[in-house]
């Protein structure tokens, strides 16, 4: 075991310290900070493109200058701006990470499988590994020590990468992160690294497998593809389901002017806010819930999804978490006395405890796979 | 009864059914060099790479130091140290810190570790050369330092597979002097090589293989002892090429180097001091390179004109 820490510890900081990791760190830092940024330029989109348009006549303005889309995400954006400017202390905000997850759920399998891929086949290809395996421990063992340091090296670069945004987001935005959410949160942040976990094993096996860095890419390659194709295959699947969605509440005028005259102001009283403008978000946010309802009972009725597409998977469980983010942050700017995302922990956990399961049982899969391919392996 | 450190017994080794190694069986005793030889595609590597299990044999066993090798690897390898041709480190880290990764995994206490690093630096002559990285390493800085990491852990038993290969002649020279002081240490060794000198030089027992098989093995008195009657070198100091019609014996006269020495597998001392004075023809002991090619020749003729399994696997020559 000792030897087994001291193996996974040199692999650690070898891989910490390498370009690759410099170079995915910045990657996600980038990402991230694309997040945040689009949410500010979604803003200052709003405000340029009312200020050219005008407010008097700002319903007849074609949405195509909006270069959005509907009224309701002007006032999802104007919301989710507002929210996380809202003062400190009034709960904090998940809702940028909705955005992000979207990101993420290409990126990290991209990120994982470009650091895995070459685990065994580099090794194998600079005589390396016959060092390591006349050494007095296990193939097995010398494999998955690897495996183990690598791994807690990517894992704790993204886990850097999304608690650096956190703390720029919480000091720029002045979100602060606490009780319900902060266990979303930290969930959130378990079910990324299951899933980047997930896809370093994938890596690893296919470069044990593949002996030759070379055609360890082309695999991790082709694997990466048929997953792209896999997911907006079953998207359109879903989509065609889906159709039976509820109407979205109409927005009046009175309302719509009001939320372009939001993008404009500084800071939000909820005291100016109109009452149809306060019905009117209370039927978005029961609309929002309607829709969230009717995509989580379509992902149980076919959760089997999540089986075969490990993308959805990680979406539906993120969904799942951050479900609540937007009728909360409605709740937290609008009404007095607002709170943090509702329902309890308990049900957030049971719901996506399958989900987990599943990630963790698929790692340890990869994990066994990864361990028979590495004792089988002959140099 | 001698103790014998490693005993191979029938080690085999397929590849899609055909056998690189075949029924190889061998022992080395105590402190003695054992040099496996033999043509490229002879099977040494494999043997090698089995010896050390970095792969597994098909079958036949292997046993170091009274342990079988296949049950019990991890402890095997305790007392195992090896070096193979062009020995990869990790480039960034220095030779020192190299060898402090992998002397880690041996049980050392970190001042035991730090005084066994020192220790091998200095044997391998790397001490000046200890914080360079090793990326910056000759390749023959890199096989002393290969050296230098498989006698860490002072094992009892070292492997050398084409350890020389791909190393000036200035760094063969530096390797071959560390083997020659790990011979009086006592270790027990064995070592491929396609250079027949280094194995003359180094070895008190050989094999040579070829095909996957043992085609002789012994001491290297023992195995040119046994060719005494059967293989004859004649050094003939003419100035001319000899053109002598030598009738049936021609097909088996080997000319090597220059055309005055002649390789016979009969006796041709009467026919030659016929043909030329008899102070001009001189009977001399084949060198040893020549006795190796000489067996392989044997072998690939025997090989290719027998039918019989059996009858190809039996050593041509084999000592005691």
């Amino acid at each position: 075991m000792k030897q087994g820490l001291r193996m996974a510890n040199h692999f650690l900081a070898k891989r910490l310290a390498s370009y690759q990791n410099l170079m995915f760190f910045l990657l996600l830092l980038a990402v991230l900070f694309a997040g945040i940024a689009s949410m500010q330029s979604d803003r200052i989109g709003y405000q340029r493109a009312y200020a050219a348009w005008g407010t008097s006549d700002w319903d007849s303005m074609p949405v195509a200058v909006l270069e959005i889309g509907t009224a309701h995400q002007t006032v999802y954006s104007a919301v989710s701006y507002y929210f996380t400017h809202s003062a400190e202390g009034r709960g904090g905000g998940l809702l940028p990470m909705r955005f992000v997850m979207q990101w993420l759920t290409f990126i990290l399998p991209i990120v994982a499988l470009a650091a895995s891929f070459t685990s065994v086949s580099e090794e194998l290809e600079s005589g390396v590994i016959q060092s390591l395996f006349v050494l007095p421990i296990s193939h097995r063992f010398i494999g998955l020590a690897k495996l183990f340091g690598e791994s807690l090296a990517l894992l704790t670069t993204t886990l850097l990468g999304l608690g650096t945004i956190a703390l720029i987001a919480a000091r720029a935005l002045g979100i602060s992160w606490s009780g319900p959410q902060l266990v979303r949160a930290l969930l959130g942040l378990l079910v990324v690294g299951l899933y980047v976990t997930v896809f370093l094993l994938l890596g690893s096996w296919i470069s044990a497998k593949a002996r030759r860095s070379s055609k360890a890419l082309w695999v991790v390659a082709a694997v990466f593809l048929g997953l792209f194709v896999l997911h907006v295959s079953i998207d359109g699947v879903m989509r065609m389901r889906a159709s039976s969605l509820p109407e979205l509440p109409a927005v009046s005028s009175d309302v719509h002017l009001y939320f372009a005259q939001l993008q404009r102001r500084p800071v939000l009283s909820t005291a100016e806010a109109p009452g149809d403008v306060v019905e009117y978000l209370s039927e978005l946010s029961d609309y929002s819930a309607a829709v969230s309802e009717r995509i989580r009972a379509q992902y149980a009725r076919e959760r089997w999804i999540g089986l075969v597409s490990v993308s959805h998977l990680f979406l539906a469980v993120e969904g799942e978490l951050l479900q609540d983010e937007f009728p909360s942050a409605v709740g937290i700017v609008f009404r007095e006395g607002g709170d943090a995302a509702g329902g309890s922990i308990g049900a957030s956990l049971a719901a996506v405890a399958p989900e987990i399961a599943w990630l963790i049982l698929l790692a340890l899969a990869l994990t066994l796979a990864n361990g028979r391919a590495l004792s089988r392996l002959e140099v | 009864m001698t103790f014998r450190p490693i005993v191979v017994s029938e080690l085999t080794r397929e590849y899609d059914g055909v056998p690189v190694v075949d029924r190889v069986s061998f022992e080395v005793s105590a402190s003695s060099i054992f040099g496996l030889i033999g043509p490229n595609g002879a099977g040494k590597t494999t043997t090698m790479k089995m010896l050390t299990g970095l792969i597994r044999p098909t079958a036949g066993s292997i046993r170091m130091l009274g342990k079988d090798f296949l049950k019990h690897p991890a402890a095997v390898r305790r007392s195992l140290g090896h070096v193979y041709a062009n020995m990869a480190f990790y480039p960034h880290l220095s030779g020192e810190e190299n060898l402090r990764f992998f002397g880690r995994f041996y049980g050392f206490s970190r001042p035991e570790l730090k005084a066994r690093i020192e220790h091998v630096l200095d044997f391998a002559d790397l001490l000046d050369a200890r914080t360079r990285h090793v990326g910056a390493y000759s390749s023959g800085m890199k096989q002393r330092l290969g050296i230098a990491k498989a006698l860490l852990h002072d094992p009892e038993i070292l492997l050398f597979d084409e350890a020389t290969n791909g190393v000036d002649v200035e760094g063969t020279e530096d390797i071959r002097s560390l083997m020659f002081e790990l011979r009086v240490q006592g270790k027990t060794t064995v070592i491929t090589s396609h250079r027949l000198d280094e194995i003359e030089l180094l070895c008190d027992r050989i094999a040579i293989l070829d095909k996957g098989r043992i085609v002789a093995s012994g001491g290297l008195g023992e195995i040119r002892d046994a060719l005494t009657g059967v293989l004859f070198k004649y050094v003939v100091n003419s100035p001319q090429p000899l053109t002598l019609d030598w009738g049936d014996a021609a097909p088996r006269i080997r000319y090597t180097g220059q055309a005055s020495v002649i390789l016979s597998e009969r006796d041709l001392m009467t026919r030659l001091a016929a043909a030329f004075p008899t102070d001009r023809v001189e009977v001399v002991r084949p060198t040893f390179e020549e006795v190796c090619l000489w067996i392989l020749r044997k072998s690939h003729e025997k090989r290719d004109g027998a039918d019989s399994t059996d009858t190809q696997n039996a050593p041509l020559v084999s000592g005691r």
